[in-house]
């Protein structure tokens, strides 16, 4: 199939791995460096409005810790009550069973999400033009194949792509070397001391680079996705515990429980900073890693919707793109905010290369929720990774 | 007429209006309760006890198409059932451990202590302040590679490395369980002893009967209602726990409330998800009915 990656062609571990090391020491150096930004960016500001933006997703994405987006709020009189999600399906039942409906006006989606959230009706169309800065983002993510496939489709901007970033494995560097495979986990000297992550989606990915069967569609057939099951109990066995959340997984990182786990987000080097362990940092082995982007999405029945336009369109300036990526150690999706990250911020992410890397070399995570027969859907993901976890 | 009938016939209506004030006071006191109850579990349930005997429609979707697989997927997956019996496996010892430890303490809080009575229940209540989630967070402190365990016991040159298998293991969430649910047993317990009369005590022990024979032969029978109360509601309630297997369980977390949450959440079965909630609360009714049942077959 077209969509097969030759190994050859992938996202090549060694820049990875060189663009991570370096931007693993970027923790701690951005702040002073960003507070020198200001007023450097283009920005269109829309009629701020105050209010409460109730906001359901991952830690970190509510963006409370950019020094620009402190500072609007505080002009503004906006107020964000947070809820934070362990797993990406925790968005999934919330907008579904009733419980979120109504209550939360801003969460996100991972892009291969997409479909499946517009299907079960989660967001609501976003209107474009109330947010101006997103024209600062790159034409990929705008109107760009990626776009259409996951966030601007049935002639609907469904969501807002912000932040981009790969996930594989997290590492405590005062302690160990970065693995370079995998299969290091499996080594005698990693017994019990690394966590496998919850995240089934990023697991099955991961799973596929290292049996060889990773494709971009995430069709995989049941026997495939028994062998990349098949890999991830033989790191259980290895394994200290099963980590049930990434915010969890910075508390055992500081806490000297584990060395590393694995699926990763390089955001928990943050957050384990946070917790006072600055040695977390993130590698990506040889095998190859996941590829994510994640966008802002109003959930149908969202109330006191202008704050929260206000807010995504704030998020789009180049100040508040250069933070979020400085603290959440991801990919901007602005590319004039580069040249205002700090130079191991800018250096974590090959930006000359983001199509060719975010389509071809190291696609986003794809959701099999609808399958040709003889391939296994997302259900069966699920229930296969349920049981691994038995 | 005779005066008695003539009494009765004004008597009637007064008895009437008497019992409808009196069925009156009984709903309003209860009314609200019942209306709690009704509203946020009742209802609910019953929704579910239905759904659980339909078909998937897709994620959180329900397909009104009557179908008992559910219940014999839920029964007859292996995977389930050998969940299932780590769960009530793990929650029956809990339960044990705590009405065992709890048998002592609730003994000498009622028999022995006079004046700190008050004091001593309050010591136990006390420990039910904190919430739930810091506790288990607080045992990584204490049962942790770095905790205070493990740190003793390499500094008294007991061990070289740490007991890994102190924390995120089993034993991990029995002893998060003991530490959680032993208060409750400690209070049922006492309650049920304060049910004791004390001279029942003091006659035993004129007749001659030792310390040993007297709890065996007086205290224990009497007190097994609260046993019984203590030992069931510690394993209902550490059978169907989800956030302590998830923190502490390590790689041999799952149970079947994780499994009951997978459904809903990961794949939004509510159906597979009920039935296996149904599974369970059979199964909490029948250990419930088989002690109760033993308990008065000891002619208690």
């Amino acid at each position: 199939m077209s969509d097969e990656l030759s190994p050859a062609s992938r996202f090549t571990r060694q820049e990875l791995l060189r663009r991570s090391l370096v931007g693993g020491a970027a923790i701690g150096l951005a702040p002073a460096f960003l507070d020198s930004l200001g007023g450097v960016a283009a920005a269109a500001t829309t009629e701020a409005a105050s209010g409460t933006i109730n906001f359901f997703s991952w830690q970190g994405y509510d963006l409370l810790d950019e020094a620009a987006l402190k500072t609007w709020r505080k002009q503004n009189g906006v107020t964000i009550h947070s809820t934070y999600v362990n797993t990406h399906n925790d968005i999934t039942a919330k907008f579904t069973s009733g419980g979120g409906k109504g209550i939360y006006n801003l969460s996100t989606y991972e892009a291969g999400y997409g479909p499946f959230y517009v299907g079960l009706g989660i967001p609501a169309p976003i209107d474009v033009s109330r947010v101006p800065n997103f024209k600062n983002a790159h034409p990929l993510f705008r109107t760009g194949t990626i776009a259409k496939k996951w966030w601007n489709f049935n002639g609907h901007q469904w969501a807002l792509p912000f932040t981009w970033g790969i996930q594989a494995v997290n590492y405590a560097s005062d302690k160990i070397k970065a693995p370079t495979s995998y299969f290091d986990l499996l080594k005698p000297s990693f017994k019990g001391k690394f966590g496998v992550t919850d995240d089934p989606v990023a697991a099955i990915v991961i799973g596929a680079h290292v049996t060889g069967v990773f494709r971009a569609d995430s069709l995989y057939t049941p026997a495939q996705l028994k062998k990349i099951i098949a890999f991830w109990s033989s790191l259980k066995k290895n394994a200290r515990l099963i980590v049930p959340s990434y915010g969890n997984m910075a508390d055992l990182f500081a806490s000297g429980e584990i060395v590393a786990a694995t699926p990763g987000w390089a955001a928990v080097n943050s957050f384990a900073a946070a917790k006072g362990d600055k040695s977390v940092k993130h590698t990506i082995p040889k095998e190859g890693s996941g590829t994510f982007c994640d966008a802002f999405m109003i959930p149908n029945g969202a109330k006191d919707t202008d704050a929260v336009y206000a807010y995504i369109n704030e998020a789009f300036t180049l100040e508040a793109q250069a933070q979020e990526a400085e603290t959440l150690v991801q990919g901007a999706v602005c590319p004039k905010a580069v040249p205002l990250m700090n130079k191991e911020t800018r250096a974590l992410y090959p930006y000359k290369n983001l199509t060719q890397i975010l389509t071809k070399s190291a696609p986003l995570e794809a959701i099999p929720t609808k399958v040709p027969k003889g391939y296994a859907s997302f259900d069966d993901w699920n229930k296969a990774w349920e049981r691994f976890k038995a | 007429m005779t005066a008695t009938a003539v009494a009765r016939e004004r008597l009637v209506p007064i008895g009437f209006s008497a019992r409808r004030r009196q069925r009156l006071v009984v709903a309003l006191l209860v009314g609200p309760a019942v209306l709690v109850v009704a509203g946020a579990l009742l209802v609910p349930a019953a929704n579910l006890f239905v759904q659980s005997f339909m078909e998937s429609g897709g994620y959180g979707q329900v397909t009104y198409h009557f179908t008992l697989s559910n219940y014999t997927d839920a029964l007859r997956d292996p995977v389930y059932r050998t969940v299932a019996w780590h769960s009530f496996g793990l929650g029956a010892l809990s339960a044990l451990i705590c009405v065992v430890a709890g048998y002592p303490a609730a003994y000498y809080i009622t028999f022995k202590l006079r004046r700190g009575r008050t004091l001593a229940l309050f010591l136990v209540v006390v420990s039910l302040f904190t919430s739930y989630l810091v506790r288990l967070y607080a045992w990584d402190t204490i049962l942790g590679s770095h905790g205070v365990i493990n740190t003793a016991l390499i500094h008294l040159g007991i061990v070289k490395e740490p007991l890994l298998f102190l924390l995120f293991s089993r034993t991990a969430v029995l002893i998060a369980w003991v530490n959680v649910f032993l208060p409750y047993s400690i209070l049922m317990l006492t309650s049920s002893m304060q049910n004791i009369r004390p001279d029942l005590l003091e006659n035993a022990r004129d007749l001659g009967t030792g310390p040993l024979r007297t709890f065996t032969r007086v205290v224990l029978p009497l007190s097994m209602p609260g046993a019984v109360a203590a030992f069931t509601y510690t394993f209902i309630l550490t059978s169907g726990d989800y956030i302590t297997p998830a923190l502490l369980g390590g790689t041999s977390s799952t149970s079947l409330a994780n499994i009951v949450s997978d459904e809903f959440v990961a794949l939004g079965n509510r159906p597979a998800g009920a039935a296996i909630s149904f599974v369970m609360l059979t199964i909490f009714f029948l250990v419930y009915l088989v002690l109760t049942r033993l308990e008065k077959l000891r002619g208690i």
